[in-house]
This record gives C-alpha cells, sequence and structure tokens, in this order.
C-alpha cells in the first residue's frame, strides 16, 4: 500500500480567478486540506479510487473522482443563492438585495483590518450615521455609539443583540470573535424589537464553525502606545511673566522679580512626568473550528492586555480574558440545536479624569511649572518631614514638590497619581441554548433561552496622605463592592415561508419574555490597621462605626408579542411589515403596553426590463420605510411616589443616629413610552458590474415624548422626577460610495462614508420650554436643551471681539446711551447685549454652539500588490464645538493653556488680556471666545501594511496561511482643538465638555494571522 | 398573564402604604428634623456661620481670596444668583418645609392608638412647628418666598409665585401658635433629646415677633387665619419662657461649649451632631462641619486642633467685650494664646490674630475617625440667655424698664460682671453682642434695626492694619492688605441673599430681589 499524491488548482467558473481557502476532502473521511493563496492544493491519500469533495462558501460544491490522477484542476459554479450578500436582520437573515429598510453591515474581515481593543471601536468611521467617540483613552473606557444623532437628553445608547441576547453593551466581546455587525438604523428594520430600539439596533453574531476539515488560527500583536497630543501650556517663564502681567494690569505689583525669574531652574512639564512613554498593549487569540455535517462548532480564546498611558501599567490599565463556544448541531433532519456561549473577565484599574478637582490630567495642565516633582532642598525636606500626616514620596522616598501657589485640589500630579489606588473586575457569562423544528415545509419553529449573568465589583483605598495645606488625608479609608445580575430572555418565534409562483412569504411571529435582575452591596471603612493597597480590605480594623455597609436589589421585565410579514414579487417589488406590542415593569399599569408598527418597501429597478440589459448599471433599489420604535431605559419605578429613608438625625445624650423616612422623589404616574417614529428614503446602485456601488439614505427621526430626568425647583423639595420631556427631531443624509478594483496582482479600493444630521428640539413639555444642566463649576453658564435648539447646546455668551481700547469701551452703549460694560478696560471681551437692555448679564445668555456634529464621515482605502497589502483609515467630524474647562477660575496662580500667549497686550490679539480680578468676567461667563472651541477633526484613525507568506514558505512551517502585519493607530490629527483630544463623548446634556479627559494613545502594533 | 410585570419595590415603600402608624408617623418627623442639621447639603454652610460672616463681628478667613469663593462673595455682600450659599440655605430650608407637608397633610389618615395619643398630638405639634421655623429661615435669608402649605409634587409647582413677606410671617405665626399647646411642655427623656419642646417654638415665635417687627417696622405680627400677635403677646410668652420652662442659666458660661453644655439646662433649641456619621464628605456625616471650618490653621495644640480657619473675629467684636467680662475667653482665643500653647500656626485669610473658641476643633471633642468630619459639638440656636435678653429689649419697648433691667443683669451676673441700673436699647445690643457672639444671631440683630443701621455697623472702610502682637509671627495680627478687610454693605440689596438663579430658571414668576 503507497500513499499517493493528487494535487491540482481551484479557480472560479465566473472570472478565472484562483480561489484560496476552498476545503478539499476525501469523501467519507476525515481526510482534507484547504486549498493556498493560489487555489492550489495537495492531498495525500492511501487509496487510489477516492472522490474529492470541493466545498466553498458561495459556490456549489463538487465531487470529483480521483481514478489515479495526480493532478486534478477543478473549476466552481457560484452558487447564485448563496453568493448573494446576506445581512442580519431582526429574527433572522435576508438577502441584502431584498432587504427594505436601512442596514448597515460590518463584516469580520473589516474588523480584523483595524485590531481595536472593543467591538464598538470597530463600528467606528466604518458606516454612515453611526457616530462612536471614546469616552476618553483611559484603557477600558466607555464608548458613546450615537446611531442617526441624539435623540433624547437621557440614555441614548443604542440596543446591542449578541446571537439574539440583549446586553447592555459589548465590553465583555472579543473583537476576534464577531462574524458581522449590523446597524438597523430605521425604523422599519429595529421596529421589530419595538420598545427598545428607538436610538438604533447593533445585531451581533459571532464567528460559527464550518464543516469541514478543522481550522486553527491565531490571530496575535503587540504594541507600544504613546499620546497622540499634548497640551501646550506656558512654560516657566512664561508663566511668571504672564501672572505678573496680570498683577499688573490689576495695579498690584510683580509677584516675581526679575531676577527670579531669570535665575529660575525649574521648568517642571507635569504632562511628561504622568504620561507612560510606550506602554504595552497585546492580544493573542486561538480560534479552533470544524465539524461536519451534523455538528459544527468553534471555539476561542482571547487574551487583551492594555496598559494606560497615564501613570504607568500598575495605575492604569484593562485587561481581558475570553473564552466561547459556539456550536450546532442537526439533531434530525428536522430538528436543529444549537448554544453560544461566551465568558469573559476583565480586570482594570484607572486614574480619576473629567473633573476640575480630581483629574490628574487636568492638574498635569494646571499646575504651576516652577514646582519641582521632587523636593532635594535639605532645609525644605526637614520641614515637610516634620508635617503630620507626612507629605507624599515617591516608592524610593523622595519627598514629592508642594506648589507654593495656592492650587488647592490641584496637587501635585505624581503625588495624586502615587495615592491613586482602585480596581474594578467583572465575570460575565452570556449565551443562549436554542432549538429550531421544521413542523411543515417552510414553517419553522424556534425557541430560545438566552442568559447574561454576571457580577462586577471594585476596591479602592486611600492612604493618609498630605499634599498641601487644605489638601490632607488624616485617616486612611478603603472601600469596596459588588453586583450580581441575572438576566433572561425567552423568545419564541414561528416563522413560515412560502413561495406561490413569483410571489415570495414569509411571515414570522413570536413572543420575549425579558427578566432582569440585579443585586448590589457596597462596604467602606476608614482608619485600617495595617495601611497599605495590599491591606485595603473591610475587616482590617475594629469593627466600629467607621464600618459601614449598604446594598439593595432592582427588577425588570419585560414581555413581548411581534409580527412580520415580507413579501416580495421576483425580488422586483418588496414590502415588509411589522408589528410589536411590549409591555414594560417600569410604567405603571394604565400605560405599561406600547405598539410599535412599521413598514417598508423596496423597488429593485435593476430587475425592470428597460434595466436589465444596462452595462452601466449592475443593481439599483429604491425603498422607503415608516415607522415607531419606543425606548424605556430609565429607572425603575419611576412612576410611583416612594417613601426613601431620609438622612439619619442624630438622637439623645449618645447622639444615636435615627433614620427618618419621607417622599425623596418627585413620582411621575402618567409616565409612559418615548417613541420615535421615523421616515427612510434610500436609494441603492451598483455600477460596473458592482465596481462602483452607492448607498445613499434620507431620514427623518421624531422622537416624541422623550424620557429623561425633568428638572424642577428646588422650593419642591423633592427630587427630580422622570418625564415624558418633549420631542427631538433628527433629520440627516448618509452616502456610502466604495469603488473597488479586480486585477491580477493589483487591487485597490476606496471606501467613503459620510453622514450630515440636523437635530432640533421641537417640543419641551415644561413650563419654560427649555432645561438646563448644572451649571459648569465656576462658570455662569450651562449645557441647554431648548425648543429650536440643537440637543444640547451651550448657554452662554456671544463675544464681538475684544475691546481695542478705553474709548471703544465707552463708545460701547446700550439703546438710552449707558456704557453697556462700564467695568471693562482695554483688551476684555465686548459681549453681546444680546436683549439689547444696555447691560450685560444672565440675560443675555444665549446659543453660542452645539457639541453634536453635523458632519461625520470615514474614509478607507485598501490596496494589495501581490502578497502585500495596506489599508488607511480616516476618520472625522465636523460642525460640533467643545467647551474647554480647563481654567479653575477660583486659583489665581494656576498654570494656563498656550493660548494665553495670544492674548491681548496692545491692539491687534483677539485673546483676552491677562488678569487675575477679571472685572469682565472674560473667564467666569461661559462663552464662544474663551471656552468654546471647533471640535472638528479629521484623523488617520488607522494604517496598516500585511505581508502574507508565500505558501512555499508558509507550509514549511506547517500554516495553510500566515500574515504579518505593522499597524499604527491614531497617527495624526488634524484639529484646531488645544485641549488634548477632540474625541470626548458623554452623555446626557453634559456632552462635548472637556474637564481633563484621557487622551487616545498613538499606538504602533506588530501581529499576526496564523491559519493551520 | 400580565402578572409577569408586576413588581413592587423591594427597598421603599409606596407612598399609599406608607403613613399607617406611630412608627412611620415618628420616621416622617424625623425626616423634617433632618435639614436642621444639614450644613454640608451644597458645599460647606453652617447655619451660624453663614449669617456671622455678614455681620460685624466675623470675616470669613480659609485658606485664600478664593477659599470658599461663593462664601466670600457673601460676605462682601457680593453673592452671584449661581453661586452655592443662596442655593445651599434654600435648598435646605425647602426640603424641610416638603417633609413637613407631607406629614402633615397625610396626618388624619395615620392610626395611633389610645396610648399613642399624646405622641400623635407632640408629632403635629412638632411638625408645624418645624414648618415655621423652616420658613422663618427662608424668609430671614431671601424675603418674598414661595410659600405651600401643601406637598408639591412633579405636578403642581409651575404656577407657584412669591408669596409676600407679610404673609409668609403670618403663616410662620399661625404655624407656631398653633404648635405650641400640642408640643411636649418639659424636657425629653434621654434618649429622645434633640426633639423640640414647646419651650423651643415659644422662644422662636418671640424671636419671630422681633425680627418682622423691626425689619419690616411693624408694630405687631399678623397671623394667617386672622388676628395678630402683639407686643403684649410676646413679652407674656417671652416671660413664660424665662420663668415658667424650668431651664435655667448655666453656672459658667464657658460650659456652654464643652461636653456638658450639649442638651444642657439653657439650651431651648438645640441642633444636636454625633461622631458616628457616614464618614463621607456630605450630609450624611453627622459631624458639626462648623467646628472644622473654624479651628486654626496649621496648629495642633494641647486646646484646640488644626482646621480650615475660617469665621475670623473681628477686632470690632473683640473690643466689645468690657473688661472682667468672663465671656471674652470663653469666645475667643488668640493668635498668641495658640502659639504660647503650641508654636505652630498658619495666618487665615482676612487674618485678625482672633480664632472662635465655642463652635470649633476643641481636642476634647476630636473623634477617633475622621474628625474632620466628626465633632459632636451640638449647636445652640436659642438658649436661656437669648431669651432673657428679648425679653429685656421687649419690655424696654413696652416702657417696662425695671424688668429690662433685671433680665439684662441676670445675664450680666452670670458673666462676672456688675449690675447696672438702667439699659437702653444700644446698652441690650450690646449684651446680646457679647453674650451671643459667633452664635449666628449678630447679623438678625442688626438686620432688624433697619438697613440703615445694619450698613452704619457692618461697612468698614480705610481699614488700618494691625500690627501682629508677636513680632515676627503674622498670624497674631492682620495679614493681607487693608481691601480685604473692607466691607460695603450694599443697602440696595437690603440684606438679602438674592433667589438662586436655578430656581429662576424654571420659574420666572420668581421676581429677582432688588440689586441683583
Amino acid at each position: 500500500q503507497s500513499d499517493t499524491v493528487v494535487g491540482g488548482k481551484v479557480i472560479s467558473s465566473d472570472d478565472k480567478m484562483p480561489l484560496p481557502g476552498v476545503n478539499v476532502m476525501v469523501k467519507g473521511t476525515n481526510n482534507g486540506t484547504i486549498t493556498n493563496f493560489d487555489g492550489e492544493y495537495k492531498l495525500t491519500t492511501t487509496q487510489k479510487n477516492v472522490t474529492l469533495v470541493f466545498s466553498f462558501i458561495g459556490y456549489l460544491s463538487k465531487e470529483v473522482s480521483v481514478n489515479g490522477a495526480s493532478n486534478i484542476d477543478v473549476t466552481l459554479e457560484p452558487d447564485v443563492e448563496q453568493l448573494e450578500e446576506v445581512v442580519v436582520v431582526g429574527y433572522g437573515v435576508q438577502k441584502k438585495s431584498v432587504v427594505t429598510g436601512a442596514i448597515s453591515s460590518v463584516k469580520a474581515d473589516e474588523i480584523a483590518k483595524t485590531p481595536v481593543p472593543s467591538v464598538e471601536q470597530a463600528l467606528q468611521g466604518r458606516t454612515a450615521g453611526v457616530m462612536v467617540s471614546n469616552d476618553t483613552g483611559q484603557p477600558g473606557a466607555g464608548i458613546t455609539v450615537r446611531i442617526r444623532g441624539v435623540g433624547t437628553n437621557g440614555v441614548a445608547s443604542p440596543l446591542y443583540i449578541v446571537d439574539g441576547v440583549q446586553v447592555e453593551n459589548l465590553s465583555f466581546l472579543n473583537p476576534g470573535d464577531i462574524a458581522s455587525m449590523e446597524v438597523l438604523k430605521d425604523a422599519a428594520s429595529s421596529a421589530i424589537y419595538g420598545s427598545r430600539g428607538a436610538n438604533g439596533v447593533v445585531l451581533v453574531t459571532t464567528k460559527k464553525g464550518k464543516s469541514g476539515k478543522l481550522v486553527l488560527n491565531y490571530d496575535g500583536y503587540v504594541g507600544v502606545q504613546n499620546p497622540s497630543r499634548k497640551v501646550s501650556v506656558l512654560n516657566a517663564r512664561e508663566y511668571m511673566t504672564l501672572h505678573n502681567e496680570a498683577r499688573y494690569n490689576d495695579g498690584q505689583s510683580p509677584l516675581f522679580t526679575e531676577e527670579q525669574i531669570a535665575n529660575n531652574t525649574v521648568d517642571t512639564d507635569w504632562q511628561d512626568e504622568i504620561f507612560n512613554k510606550n506602554a504595552v498593549m497585546t492580544n493573542h487569540q486561538l480560534q479552533l473550528s470544524g465539524g461536519n455535517d451534523i455538528s459544527t462548532f468553534s471555539v476561542s480564546t482571547g487574551y487583551f492586555a492594555q496598559d494606560g498611558i497615564v501613570g504607568g501599567g500598575d495605575k492604569s490599565n484593562y485587561n481581558r480574558f475570553t473564552f466561547r463556544i459556539n456550536s450546532e448541531h442537526k439533531f434530525t433532519d428536522r430538528i436543529t440545536l444549537g448554544q453560544n456561549l461566551s465568558f469573559t473577565k476583565t480586570n482594570s484599574q484607572g486614574i480619576e479624569e473629567q473633573n476640575e478637582f480630581g483629574s490628574i490630567l487636568y492638574a498635569a495642565t494646571i499646575h504651576d511649572p516652577i514646582t519641582p516633582v521632587y523636593v532635594t532642598d535639605q532645609a525644605e525636606i526637614d520641614r515637610l518631614d516634620q508635617i503630620s500626616p507626612n507629605p507624599v514620596k515617591d516608592p524610593s522616598g523622595r519627598f514629592y514638590g508642594i506648589s507654593q501657589q495656592g492650587l488647592r485640589e490641584i496637587v501635585n500630579p505624581m503625588a495624586a497619581l502615587q495615592n491613586t489606588f482602585n480596581e474594578n473586575m467583572s465575570r460575565q457569562l452570556v449565551g443562549n441554548f436554542y432549538g429550531s423544528i421544521k413542523l411543515m415545509d417552510g414553517l419553522t419553529f424556534r425557541s430560545d433561552y438566552g442568559y447574561n449573568i454576571g457580577n462586577s465589583s471594585y476596591r479602592g483605598f486611600t492612604p493618609v496622605a498630605y499634599f498641601n495645606v487644605v489638601n490632607r488625608v488624616n485617616n486612611n479609608s478603603t472601600w469596596t463592592g459588588s453586583s450580581q445580575y441575572y438576566n433572561w430572555q425567552l423568545e419564541n418565534v414561528l416563522t413560515y415561508e412560502r413561495t406561490l409562483g413569483d410571489h415570495n412569504f414569509t411571515l414570522m411571529a413570536g413572543t420575549t419574555h425579558i427578566n432582569e435582575y440585579r443585586e448590589w452591596i457596597n462596604g467602606s471603612r476608614t482608619n485600617l490597621n495595617l495601611s497599605g493597597w495590599d491591606y485595603a480590605w473591610l475587616d482590617n480594623g475594629a469593627n466600629d462605626e467607621t464600618q459601614k455597609s449598604n446594598g439593595a436589589v432592582g427588577e425588570s421585565r419585560l414581555m413581548s408579542y411581534f409580527g412580520r410579514l415580507n413579501y416580495n414579487y421576483r425580488e422586483k417589488y418588496l414590502l415588509t411589515a411589522t408589528i410589536r406590542m411590549d409591555g414594560s415593569s417600569r410604567f405603571g399599569p394604565d400605560n405599561q403596553f406600547g405598539y410599535f408598527p412599521s413598514v417598508s418597501a423596496g423597488w429593485v429597478l435593476s430587475e425592470e426590463d428597460f434595466l436589465k440589459q444596462s452595462e452601466l448599471i449592475s443593481f439599483m433599489k429604491l425603498r422607503a420605510s415608516w415607522g415607531q420604535i419606543g425606548n424605556e431605559k430609565i429607572g425603575n419605578f419611576a412612576y410611583l411616589s416612594l417613601a426613601g429613608a431620609t438622612i439619619s438625625y442624630p438622637l439623645g445624650v449618645s447622639g444615636s443616629p435615627v433614620t427618618g423616612f419621607g417622599i425623596l422623589n418627585a413620582a411621575n404616574p402618567a409616565l409612559k413610552w418615548e417613541a420615535s417614529e421615523q421616515t427612510n428614503i434610500g436609494l441603492e446602485i451598483g455600477l460596473l458590474q458592482d465596481k462602483l456601488t452607492m448607498t445613499a439614505e434620507y431620514y427623518n427621526k421624531v422622537t416624541k415624548g422623550l424620557l429623561s430626568e425633568e428638572p424642577i425647583p428646588s422650593y419642591v423639595g423633592l427630587n427630580n422626577p422622570t418625564s415624558n420631556l418633549g420631542t427631538v427631531a433628527n433629520s440627516g443624509v448618509e452616502l456610502n460610495v466604495t469603488y473597488r478594483t479586480i486585477e491580477r496582482d493589483f487591487n485597490y479600493s476606496i471606501s467613503g462614508n459620510v453622514a450630515y444630521n440636523q437635530n432640533e428640539i421641537t417640543e419641551l413639555n415644561n413650563q419654560n420650554g427649555y432645561i438646563n444642566s448644572g451649571a459648569y463649576y465656576g462658570h455662569s453658564g450651562n449645557s441647554r436643551m431648548e425648543i429650536g435648539y440643537p440637543l444640547p447646546f451651550f448657554y452662554g455668551y456671544k463675544t464681538n471681539g475684544i475691546f481695542q481700547s478705553q474709548e471703544e469701551v465707552a463708545s460701547y452703549v446700550g439703546p438710552e446711551g449707558q456704557v453697556i460694560q462700564p467695568d471693562a478696560k482695554a483688551g476684555d471681551i465686548r459681549f453681546v447685549d444680546t436683549n439689547n437692555d444696555g447691560k450685560i448679564d444672565d440675560n443675555d445668555r444665549t446659543n453660542i454652539g452645539s457639541a453634536v456634529p453635523t458632519w461625520t464621515y470615514g474614509l478607507t482605502l485598501g490596496a494589495d500588490y501581490k502578497n502585500f497589502d495596506l489599508s488607511v483609515f480616516f476618520q472625522g467630524q465636523a460642525g460640533n464645538k467643545i467647551a474647554n474647562l480647563s481654567r479653575r477660575q477660583d486659583l489665581t496662580y494656576q498654570n494656563y493653556n498656550a493660548r494665553a500667549l495670544d492674548r491681548w497686550t496692545g491692539e491687534g490679539n483677539d485673546f483676552p488680556r491677562m488678569t487675575h480680578a477679571d472685572p469682565n468676567k472674560n473667564y467666569t461667563r461661559l462663552n464662544d471666545m474663551v471656552h468654546l472651541e471647533d471640535g472638528s477633526f479629521v484623523r488617520v484613525k488607522n494604517i496598516q501594511l500585511g505581508y502574507t507568506l508565500p505558501n512555499t514558505i508558509a507550509e514549511k512551517a506547517g500554516l495553510s496561511r500566515a500574515r504579518l502585519y505593522m499597524s499604527v493607530q491614531n497617527l495624526y490629527t488634524w484639529t484646531k482643538y488645544s485641549g488634548f483630544d477632540p474625541e470626548i463623548g458623554g452623555g446626557g446634556l453634559e456632552y462635548g465638555v472637556d474637564k481633563g479627559a484621557y487622551p487616545q494613545s498613538q499606538v504602533i502594533l506588530f501581529g499576526t494571522n496564523l491559519t493551520f | 398573564c400580565t402578572d409577569f410585570l408586576d413588581l413592587d419595590p423591594k427597598t421603599a415603600q409606596t407612598e399609599e402604604n406608607f403613613f399607617q402608624d406611630r412608627k412611620d408617623a415618628f420616621a416622617a418627623l424625623m425626616g423634617i428634623y433632618e435639614p436642621l442639621r444639614s450644613d454640608f447639603g451644597q458645599s460647606y454652610h453652617p447655619y451660624a456661620m453663614v449669617s456671622d460672616i455678614m455681620s460685624d463681628d466675623v470675616y470669613p478667613g480659609g485658606g485664600g481670596s478664593a477659599d470658599m469663593l461663593t462664601w466670600q462673595n457673601v460676605a462682601r455682600f457680593k453673592a452671584q444668583p449661581q453661586e452655592d450659599t443662596p442655593l445651599a440655605m434654600w435648598k435646605k430650608g425647602y426640603r424641610g418645609v416638603g417633609r413637613a407637608n407631607q406629614l402633615l397633610a397625610k396626618f388624619d389618615q395615620i392610626q395611633f392608638k389610645t396610648s399613642e395619643q399624646e405622641d400623635a398630638e407632640n408629632f403635629k405639634g412638632e411638625a408645624l412647628f418645624l414648618r415655621g421655623h423652616y420658613y422663618f429661615e427662608l424668609a430671614r435669608f431671601y424675603g418674598n418666598i414661595p410659600l405651600s402649605l401643601e406637598p408639591l409634587a412633579a405636578d403642581n409647582w409651575q404656577g407657584v409665585e412669591l408669596t409676600s413677606a407679610d404673609e409668609v410671617y403670618a403663616q410662620i405665626a399661625a404655624d407656631m401658635l398653633a404648635a405650641i399647646p400640642m408640643m411636649r411642655d418639659s424636657r425629653f427623656g434621654d434618649t429622645q433629646l434633640g426633639r423640640l419642646t414647646k419651650w423651643a417654638a415659644m422662644s422662636e415665635m418671640v424671636k419671630v415677633f422681633q425680627y418682622y417687627t423691626g425689619y419690616y417696622n411693624k408694630t405687631e405680627l399678623p397671623v394667617a387665619g386672622g388676628g395678630s400677635f402683639t407686643l403684649t403677646d410676646a413679652i407674656e410668652m417671652a416671660e413664660s419662657v424665662v420663668n415658667e420652662s424650668g431651664h435655667t442659666l448655666l453656672e459658667d458660661y464657658a460650659t456652654l461649649f464643652t461636653a456638658e453644655g450639649d442638651f444642657s439646662s439653657e439650651v431651648i433649641f438645640e441642633i444636636p451632631f454625633t461622631s458616628s456619621g457616614s464618614g463621607e464628605w456630605n450630609d450624611t456625616k453627622l459631624g458639626n462641619i462648623q467646628c472644622q471650618m473654624s479651628g486654626p490653621r496649621g496648629h495642633n495644640g494641647n486646646m484646640l486642633l488644626q482646621g480650615w480657619g475660617f469665621g475670623i473675629p473681628t477686632h470690632s467684636l473683640y473690643a466689645e467685650f468690657e473688661a472682667g467680662d468672663e465671656r471674652l475667653t470663653a469666645s475667643i482665643i488668640t493668635g498668641e494664646q495658640l502659639l504660647n500653647d503650641t508654636p505652630n500656626l498658619e495666618a487665615s485669610y482676612t487674618n485678625t490674630g482672633y480664632f472662635t473658641f465655642k463652635y470649633t476643633t476643641h481636642i476634647n471633642r476630636q473623634a477617633e475617625s475622621n474628625p474632620d468630619l466628626n465633632w459632636p459639638q451640638n449647636y445652640h440656636y436659642i438658649r436661656l440667655a437669648d431669651v432673657m435678653l428679648m425679653a429685656a429689649e421687649l419690655n424696654l419697648k413696652a416702657g417696662n424698664t425695671a424688668a429690662a433691667v433685671d433680665q439684662v443683669n441676670m445675664v450680666r451676673s452670670r458673666a462676672g460682671l456688675a449690675d447696672v441700673s438702667s439699659v437702653d436699647l444700644d446698652g441690650i445690643y450690646h449684651e446680646r453682642r457679647v453674650e451671643l457672639a459667633l452664635e449666628g444671631h449678630r447679623y438678625w440683630d442688626l438686620l432688624r434695626r433697619g438697613v440703615d443701621y445694619a450698613k452704619s455697623q457692618i461697612d468698614v472702610t480705610n481699614y488700618e492694619m494691625r500690627a501682629p502682637s508677636i513680632a515676627g509671627k503674622p498670624a497674631t495680627g492682620d495679614v493681607g492688605s487693608p481691601s480685604d478687610f473692607e466691607v460695603n454693605f450694599d443697602a440696595a440689596k437690603k440684606g438679602l441673599f438674592p433667589i438662586p438663579q436655578s430656581e429662576r430658571d424654571l420659574n420666572p414668576n420668581l421676581k429677582q430681589n432688588d440689586g441683583y
């Protein structure tokens, strides 16, 4: 018995191109291989008369008898049915050509091109109308996803569904596990999810196994991260000079003498100090998949670790371990059983950010540069040694420098970093078990039980410390907490497919029950017996009254019925109608149920005779849709008036705290569903055999009864109620264009998307037609939502240049000749007297810009030549403002952003003069000159250069495919913004406010994809 | 199968099944008391200090001109409507009012057992009185204010307008007069100390009369629902407290500000603090933040511990004490004394070399954990000496000079001073100023003699800096520049706070006070 070697090449019948990755199996055995990059295969068998089975997704399988031949070339015919791109829709899949809603799709290969830590980021810039911004650059930080603008000042994030299971966010997913992501943008597509779809729906499908040979993939990369940008601030000399100038302008003597300025040797760059150079980021993933005609499976495990660019790996980091197993089994011809399961464990540590008091990044930009990082003067060391509690030292025992400039909470950023101890952990199990049964031809019943179980916990520690005169911690303390949740859902769906001549029907009906349950417990204590992060546990100390705990439970439920009809005539005229009825425990008995209908229609013009023969137009579809969807993302029991515990009152000689009770929250019994009504018109065109494809959409989305916290006056004496507040209209246009050419050795593609969105509040049901955010610390001004304006906008003072002279101040007069700004001096801002009453006060505040971008766009350039591939990805937005609140006006001797160098010093400059007294309130009145900056940016998000090893080399290493790549992320950002990073997310009204957010890092990665 | 959607809250009761029995009523009553000690609801705002910094007794102090900027502005009569201080006092008062209205509105549905009838009577009386008390605080700070006797909720606040101060005071009088007969007439037992008796209500009623008739220049106080409360009524009530309440002056004035002073026989309206709160930087700490704020900066001695150096006594207050007045050393401690005790002391902003010795960081009151937040020193809002001096002033006004002299002398003799044979209004003001120094009364005393009088006392111009009493130790004298100490009472504002901007943003019916 001798081995026979069979080889050959597999090509496609339509373009005669080689097909890589084709499964070649010896029929009836487990012996098999897959074709290499050139479509070639080689197989050893022990018998001469065997049959080879060639199978490949999108092509019809082919069986060929060997009959002793050693070379068998095969041509595979495309499977017209399968080749059609398929998209996942709610409760099913549909051929893309017959979809009538606005759905964008991102596939695994696109995700693989830009290695990102989290799944949401894989959507960034990929599809029109989906805005993704990292809240901050802190590892593991939240991500803001907005589909077609902001429709509410409440929770505006979309509904996420992973393999059918509803989840809060996608942070538990390993991007490498994703097969595809679909974004349902219009109401017609998302209405099948009814109550939860108002902010759009993101459907995620994870990778499944395929029958055939076992495939083992390894994907991994390692990279280094550095800050992508620094904030330009004053150096020591500039700092001293400008503060002297301010004092001079305020009629005071200089603070720093000429000698001090000339002889100063300390010029600390705090940002350089806190940034962690070359912070490491690594990812490893192994995936094994395969199966046979009965069972298929995919198993993967992944490990991702990222150190933060601030403070080093022990202060800011994120680690994620993931494990997944998906399988599906044909139990009988009629019954299919399957399951998806993923386990994720994350650990992270972080530093405080976005805070005027505690943010280390904020401190690094406004801490004076004339304080040294470490104290070296022996007399000063001796003095500090006498202070109790002891000032903060670095691990080698050096005292950190303490500013003499009265900076209060803005302490030495290195000392603050040194004393930052916290840890967050989470463990999450998400999955489902499903079965489907073919009841009769075309009729399928599917039942699916999904679960999302997990817990998260945190722990923190504050050591005893002296930072400065007003900032000291006399007692150490620790706090810890954990929450467990158990969410389940049960879905039963009946689907009936039928073709009657040219009429194709699919009818679907189903029910969903969802139960969400969470309980939590927190504890804290002060005065630990043993000090230090390792000992920061609640039991470390006497069992005294400083040891506290609290906890509670929350539960909510949802019950739904839904149905859908899909109809098409010859795949030319298309119609879809859906209805869903949802009941939620979050609303009172009278308002529990909401009804969410939709209807959509399409016309595939390219199927019409007049276009069928067109050389130019290969595909063309016009579609329109209308629908209503809901939102119920609010707290539980907001409709009820509840009596809860007040803060205690101490009674008796022993001062025992006695808990009081009272109605604490204003209830709203009339609370009901928020409903979003959306109309969408779309056009899809494919030209020149689909080399050029284009999708254009127009939408008009009106969110009515938006659910939100309604501010009520403090004289009511209750916390704010949740209300159906008003109506927000978002309308816009989206365009996706892709051009790709396929040559023999050189292929390239250009793919761009751009979206324009206009957002406006059209109705507010409260007294005065607007709602304010809280005032920004130290500023007169805030964010606001108001009828006729975008949601939200900045409500502050409009400026009209700088007074260039005292005469200009005197000649700026009101209607009755009164000087409008009597306190102003030359060099101060000329505020616009918007109400024309001859003075500048709170009533002159107005819309000075919105944080919501009107334009978002992305552009991907791809090319491959022989074994090299290159992709460049740009992403950007325009039309939004950022409120750069990087000054603490109450701290006189803070450092300033380098914009201060352009201050007014005589006629000409267009930034206000230096002054501490600031009688004109240049800095405390939120205005469009000092605070608001253009938030537009274009970013080279990713560049990736890959090289696929020639087969001859790969095979020697036992690989069927090997690719190496290098990738650079956030290489460069074009922006006028003077803060750390124009990419700032955030929720609710306080959107686009920079109070010291962690910037995105610039990443250089080296990675590999290996297939065995 | 909509049962699936029926869920009940597990950690809160609904309004329907609350307010059932004595236990619920008592819990609701504690909810009404709670804001009395709320000095940290909106940054640090201890009630007594907020008014004292506006008077001629106290400078704001702190770490620098920007330390507690909101309150530095208040002290210079430049409060901004959007700042914390106006909002803090507003929120605190209305939280109390709202909870009192809740209990009062539901009171009749609560089932008290026969044996609980006395409790029921007391609870209702205390709720009524506290509503009056909170409205009195609000009316003094803001003038015309929203007045509601029913609970406000999400759907009925919109039409609310400012009620004139005359009507507000009439309602305060009605609430207090109705409360007095319902409240307990003797001291509560040890476990309930801190609850208020009718003597507290009567004392404050006299205070309300004095303030209203003084500030608004009226002869009597109208009572909502008819009638009025006259000078004669006020005298009768004050003397009833002095003679019949069982409250007595402590033998030694200094004892008032020690642990023995808490719940002592002299204190009529006591606001308790304790060291066993949450230890968190908000109102759930139950200690007296005024103590922490008042403590001298950078000083850890054998009498006082370090604090934040707010609330610096003025030279004018120090000079007000007569020679031999025992109250001086119990009220004020000098930088020199502190340095003699321990050689460390940092100057405050607006340092004068004086520090309060009343509500401060007394070392023997230091808590074991989180001492910053846990000073367990009660605030004596009204004590018997105050009522005696109010009685004297009312008697003087009514022409009962002899009674006035007697009452002043009762207070003086306890302070180790010789009797006076006659007294005039200035004399009583002098006595009040030194007797009640740094206890939160002076500003209101000034205002109730008229805005012009207040201005004449509060304004500081051409300030002359005093050298430190120990050379080379700046903390024993004035620090800064004269402008830091100069004050210009803005008469246009009539001594009132601005209505908070956030309230006016929500309800434009609330007309802003004059001068803002």
